[in-house]
């Protein structure tokens, strides 16, 4: 098997590198100025992209590499960019696409993948002749090997897309993909003022606040940053305590992969205790400074 | 004046699908199909377009038999016409683009409005897809439009900043679920929406196949520990805690 | 005919006639303008006692003892004029002519010099009121109008006694037009003891002073009636007819003919009925209404008060205009929505009824709040963000929440409860209607079981109805979505009418107030009972024995009515009945009854973030906390929601229980 991976973002490019290069040869691309970064991740070759990356510049690129370097498969880490990019050149190649992978497995002629499905409620297992795909983040954590691959240059041509401008977003340099402790707040804490009472846990555990979706864009208590789901950020932490969050299905698969799940929560038949290590059914503003107090002694 | 199509889809409503207590598939027969939370965006921002610069909506969905409920509902929030091609038979966003693709082709377009990334296949390939197979430029995942002209500007949310990009009619945008927030739409016009004619045509191509092998509930193979006794369940999570977060 | 008989009758032509010209353009509003019809109906009796009770007997007033005792006095000083002020301007006019004689006459003069006295006082109280101890509600509401009105009562009344000190001096024996001579001074008692101790006039001097103070006192009528039609004195005139005419269900809201009627809600002051026109012009500005408003006490701009006299400004300026230059009705009346009315206080108001319930003369503030949300959600889809979020949930899943409506009542496993999804031929006496916020939210579950155990203890035949019960369609009605409540009623009537329902009982008081008196309008008649009155008959019939407390227990109780159970309803004793069956260490908070305090969830506000202000549940709370309650009874789901936060966010967790009254009673009948 020989693929070709696409991410602007080295790190999601070196996972997948590291997840696909068991099963054959895989050469990735990534945006110009960072592309050294993924030359130690065992990848054949590393295409260092140059150019103001769009939609179609980039597909058009993918599909004539592709063709030309005589690629079994096109993996596409899922950005926004990424999802446009896969779903282009599929298109152009006249190829099946399967979205979102969390598992791939290259069979004879075809390939063995899966998804989760309906909104993270089913995992759906897929065999096709497909030949692009997107791999949802977060799949593993990429592992760095002592080689170190050859770094390609390439020129994009230029887009049908304008850029005007750029403006860098607010950030509070938050990066839950890369915490070891997320203290994560649902529905359930009530209100905004009340995040102050959850405060002390987050220093407690020395963790990151992160949240729901209706937390962070229905009701914008936290920056759309912290949210945590299937629409916002796939969490990977060694531990990750839900406070107040249900559960709902869409939240699940964005914290799956964390190592321990602690849930605390009033309601004793909230669906997050089935996707939880160890659960505590109470009221969260007496548990919390309980927590707290044990945790400091 | 713009011509804007908008593209919509239908999706069971999550929070009603079970799983099968014993094969794990997703029971959905009995649960009632929705116009899909970000079509619902989509609409609202073709028709706030529309509102704006003049024009006219023309919402395409590639369905089924029970679309036309789906057709009415952004027929009240202000879509103009309505087109209904039957023969949508599962997930499989190449087949879609070309059914798609071909009716956009046949209709006059300035912008094709259509979500990122639906909420129930949660693929986000379409806006790709239909861009290429229409060649003509993508302004993807917008947080606001601008319309000057002939030239279409929008913000592009990213992961790590916004870009504002521009391009020139005819163009596909998708739209993120923060762009709007969908109105409810008037009473005289939900009135209106059901005496409007809907066109309803059958698909004649058809898509590769995808063998699909299993489709469960994920397991979880969490601990599931729960304690109702708060002091005893502190003490538990206590050691965990000091264990993880060293 | 004498000159001054001229110039009076003159001049009361020209007051009368201005009177008159300014009620008839007032009234050509009322029948011109609207597009709408009240629907009243006769019910004559009850008309009668209405004018009776709360014109005559000026009952309502009195919910403000001292600004009651105050009006009722002026008022009845009215009333003793009456007969006075005509005898004076017939002889007047006339001289010689008298319309008083007899005991009639003795009658009149006598009431009459009571209550001259009793008003000049009341005049005096009234400007202490006003401008010494500066009572809050009226403040900054037409100063100019009272003092200018108190003036010239106490002129008129003034004047009085100085025509009246004359006479008994015998200074207006021969003046043609004076009245009263051949009354003995012992009928004019006060004019008696004032003559008594004021200094005597000669003849001449007291000829002039005859004839200043009865140039004054008749001046001082003139204008009083002319002014009193352009001002908020208008109430004289325009509140007893409000009080005859008024609805018999205030507050309860009537449905919308989606197949014939074209405006929905109420956009501008066509929308409004004439009997609205009535509401508009009987208001005084008194201000009892936002003075109980439970937005307005905790820091919102919604005042009731305002509403209603802005949008009678704007009947005024634009009748005016439509009157006078007529044109397109459409380019005339404008929007009353925006401005003068805020959108953020139509969306404040809890529709807790304390504003209809204080106002004395039976304005509606609350269905025309309803009728503008109405506007702005049916013509425009406006409303706010958790608003059109709570009605796509009832649109949905049949219940303000987010929640597969099949686990509606999963609430109820493993209670043996007959559910009429399951087994639809089950032959029950008594329906129980859960109401969502009991089904789903697991606080307010406890009161779904422990009526269940109730009504099982007390071998009460009874059957809920499971996944078929949907959202009564208050929260989509209050918040004006009449387009889904619409099709919610009708949705409930058909399965209430499929599954032979007849009895009702609720524990939910929004449910209850919906089924008992708005679904007649939907063709379902039922006989529908809250469970308090359900449960306190239960007890009084002894189906139940519930536990006393013991007599060391240091639990103190008060109870939280509920708007839909209390002011909607009048259930202010069954309630109390039930906790006192067993409690004896009980007190009333300060705001109690038909006055209680809202606790902020009404109207679709339990859905809504309380952003303005402080929270009205916090101010419950702390009303609750006064009377040192370490339980607080209430009767309703969403008080109990509001109430259960507030105790927690305010930190009286430790020292304050939320119970409702069926879960008191389910502890104590083991």
């Amino acid at each position: 098997m020989k693929a070709l991976v696409f991410s602007e973002f080295p790190e999601m490019a070196a996972q997948m590198v590291t997840y696909l290069k068991k099963q054959g040869e895989v050469d990735a691309a990534t945006a110009g100025s960072k592309a050294d970064a993924l030359s130690h991740y065992g990848a054949g070759k590393v295409y260092s992209l140059n150019g103001q990356m769009q939609f179609d510049n980039v597909s058009s690129w993918l599909v004539e590499t592709y063709k030309a370097g005589g690629y079994d498969y096109l993996f596409v880490a899922s950005t926004i960019l990424g999802r446009e990019v896969a779903g282009a050149a599929s298109q152009a190649l006249g190829a099946g696409i399967i979205p979102e992978i969390t598992e791939f497995q290259a069979g004879q002629s075809n390939a063995h993948t899966k998804r989760y499905f309906l909104g993270g409620k089913t995992v759906l297992e897929e065999e096709s002749d497909s030949k692009v795909f997107t791999f949802a983040p977060g799949i593993m954590d990429a592992e760095k090997v002592d080689s170190q691959s050859p770094v390609t240059p390439a020129e994009l041509k230029q887009s049908a897309v304008t850029v005007v401008s750029v403006e860098e977003k607010q950030s509070s340099g938050v990066n839950l993909e890369k915490a070891k402790v997320i203290v994560s707040i649902g529905r359930g804490v009530g209100k905004k003022e009340n995040i102050a009472q959850v405060e002390p846990l987050v220093k407690a555990v020395n963790g990151e606040l992160a949240g729901s979706r209706p937390v962070c864009l229905d009701y914008q208590w936290l920056s759309d940053e912290r949210q945590v789901g299937i629409s916002g950020k796939k969490v990977r932490p060694n531990l990750y305590i839900a406070v107040g969050i249900s559960g709902q299905i869409q939240h699940i698969a964005g914290m799956r992969g964390s190592k321990v799940v602690i849930a605390l929560n009033k309601d004793k038949s909230a669906p997050i205790f089935d996707e939880s290590d160890y659960g505590i059914v109470g009221d969260l503003f007496q548990v919390i400074p309980k927590l707290v107090k044990a945790l400091g002694a | 004046m713009v011509d804007i199509i908008v593209l919509i889809k239908q999706m069971p409503d999550l929070e009603q699908v079970k799983p099968d207590p014993t094969t794990g598939e997703p029971q959905l027969k009995n649960v009632p199909l929705k116009l899909e939370n970000l079509s619902e965006n989509s609409v609202e921002e073709a028709v706030r377009l529309k509102e704006k610069y003049g024009g006219k909506v023309t919402a395409i969905i590639f369905g089924n038999e029970q679309s036309s409920a789906i057709l009415k509902k952004a027929y009240a929030m202000g879509a103009d016409e309505g087109h209904i091609i039957t023969g949508f038979k599962g997930n499989n966003p190449s087949l879609t683009a070309k059914v798609l693709g071909e009716k956009i082709r046949a209709l006059k377009h300035d912008i094709v409005i259509l979500g990122n990334q639906s909420a129930d296949s949660i693929s986000g390939l379409l806006a790709g897809k239909i861009a290429n197979h229409l060649g003509i430029p993508l302004l993807g995942n917008a947080n606001s439009i601008e319309v000057s002209g002939s030239t279409v500007k929008v913000k592009r949310a990213l992961e790590e900043n916004n870009q504002i990009i521009q391009a020139d009619f005819p163009v596909v945008i998708s739209v993120t679920q923060e762009i709007n927030e969908p109105r409810l739409p008037p009473v005289m016009q939900i009135m209106q929406a059901g005496r409007k004619p809907i066109n309803t045509e059958a698909a004649t191509l058809t898509g590769r196949e995808v063998k699909v092998l299993s489709n469960k509930a994920p397991k979880s193979e969490r601990k599931k520990m729960v304690f109702e006794d708060v002091d005893k369940g502190i003490a538990e999570i206590v050691k965990v805690i000091r264990e993880e977060s060293r | 005919m004498y000159v001054f008989s001229i110039i009076v009758l003159i001049g009361l032509l020209l007051s009368a006639g201005f009177f008159l010209y300014t009620i008839y353009r007032l009234l050509w509003n009322a029948v011109k303008i609207p597009e709408k019809k009240p629907g009243l109906k006769l019910q004559l009796g009850r008309r009668i006692y209405l004018v009776i009770r709360n014109v005559f007997l000026q009952a309502k007033l009195f919910k403000d003892l001292g600004g009651g005792i105050m009006h009722a006095l002026m008022f009845w000083a009215f009333i003793a004029f009456a007969s006075y002020s005509s005898d004076f301007f017939v002889s007047a006019i006339f001289p010689g002519t008298n319309l008083l004689s007899g005991t009639f006459e003795q009658v009149a003069f006598f009431t009459v010099d009571i209550f001259a006295i009793i008003a000049l006082l009341d005049v005096v109280y009234a400007f202490i009121r006003r401008w010494g101890i500066k009572i809050k509600r009226y403040q900054g509401y037409n100063g100019f109008e009272a003092w200018f009105i108190l003036s010239l009562v106490g002129i008129l009344m003034a004047t009085y006694y100085v025509l009246s000190v004359l006479r008994l001096d015998g200074v207006s024996a021969n003046i043609p037009g004076s009245i009263g001579e051949n009354l003995a001074a012992a009928n004019t008692p006060v004019s008696y003891a004032l003559a008594s101790v004021l200094p005597k006039v000669s003849a001449t001097t007291g000829y002039y002073i005859y004839w200043t103070a009865f140039t004054i006192h008749a001046a001082d009528f003139i204008i009083f009636l002319a002014y009193i039609p352009t001002s908020k004195h208008l109430h004289l005139f325009a509140a007893p007819f409000n009080v005859l005419f008024a609805k018999e269900d205030q507050a309860i809201l009537k449905p919308i003919d989606f197949e014939k009627e074209t405006r929905f809600g109420a956009t501008d002051i066509r929308d409004f009925d004439w009997k609205d026109y009535f509401d508009f012009y009987a208001c005084t500005e008194c201000g009892r209404c936002t003075a109980n408003c439970p937005a307005n006490l905790t820091g919102k701009t919604l005042s009731p008060r305002d509403i209603i006299w802005d949008i009678r400004e704007v009947v005024v300026a634009q009748g005016t205009e439509y009157r006078t230059r007529g044109g397109d009705r459409d380019q005339v009346f404008k929007t009353v929505i925006g401005e003068p009315i805020l959108e953020k206080d139509l969306w404040s108001c809890t529709t807790c009824m304390a504003c209809v319930e204080q106002c004395p003369v039976m304005i509606d503030h609350v269905s025309k709040i309803v009728d503008m949300r109405r506007s702005l959600v049916l013509n425009q889809g406006k409303a706010p963000r958790e608003v059109i979020d709570l009605t796509r949930n009832i649109e949905q899943y049949g219940s303000p929440y987010t929640i597969d409506p099949s686990t509606r009542a999963d609430w109820a496993a493993g209670l043996d409860v007959v559910d009429l999804s399951k087994t639809p031929d089950a032959q029950y006496d008594v329906l129980y209607w859960v109401g969502c916020v009991a089904s789903f939210d697991k606080r307010n579950q406890e009161i779904a079981k422990s009526v269940t155990k109730i009504l099982k203890k007390a071998g009460v035949n009874f059957a809920i109805l499971g996944s078929q019960e949907k959202c009564t369609g208050d929260p989509a009605r209050r918040t004006g979505n009449e387009y889904l409540a619409d099709m919610m009623i009708k949705g409930n009537v058909e399965t209430l009418k499929a599954n032979r329902v007849q009895k009702v009982i609720t524990s939910c008081a929004h449910c209850f107030n919906s089924l008992k008196n708005e679904y007649k309008d939907f063709g379902i008649e039922l006989e529908v009972h809250h469970h308090t009155e359900f449960i306190n008959r239960l007890i009084s019939d002894k189906k139940l024995s519930v536990k006393s407390l013991d007599s060391d227990t240091l639990e103190k109780y008060t109870y939280h009515d509920p708007c839909y159970v209390g002011r909607y309803n009048k259930l202010y004793e069954e309630p109390r009945d039930v906790v006192k069956s067993f409690a004896a260490n009980y007190e009333e908070m300060e705001m109690n009854k038909s006055k209680s305090l809202c606790c902020g969830a009404g109207g679709g506000r339990l859905w809504m973030e309380e952003k303005e202000g402080t929270l009205i549940s916090h101010k419950r709370i702390e009303q609750a906390d006064k009377v040192n309650a370490t339980t607080v009874v209430t009767a309703c789901p969403y008080c109990m929601t509001m109430l259960d936060d507030a105790r927690k966010t305010t930190g009286r967790e430790d020292k304050m229980k939320i119970q409702d009254v069926s879960e008191l009673i389910a502890g104590r009948i083991d």
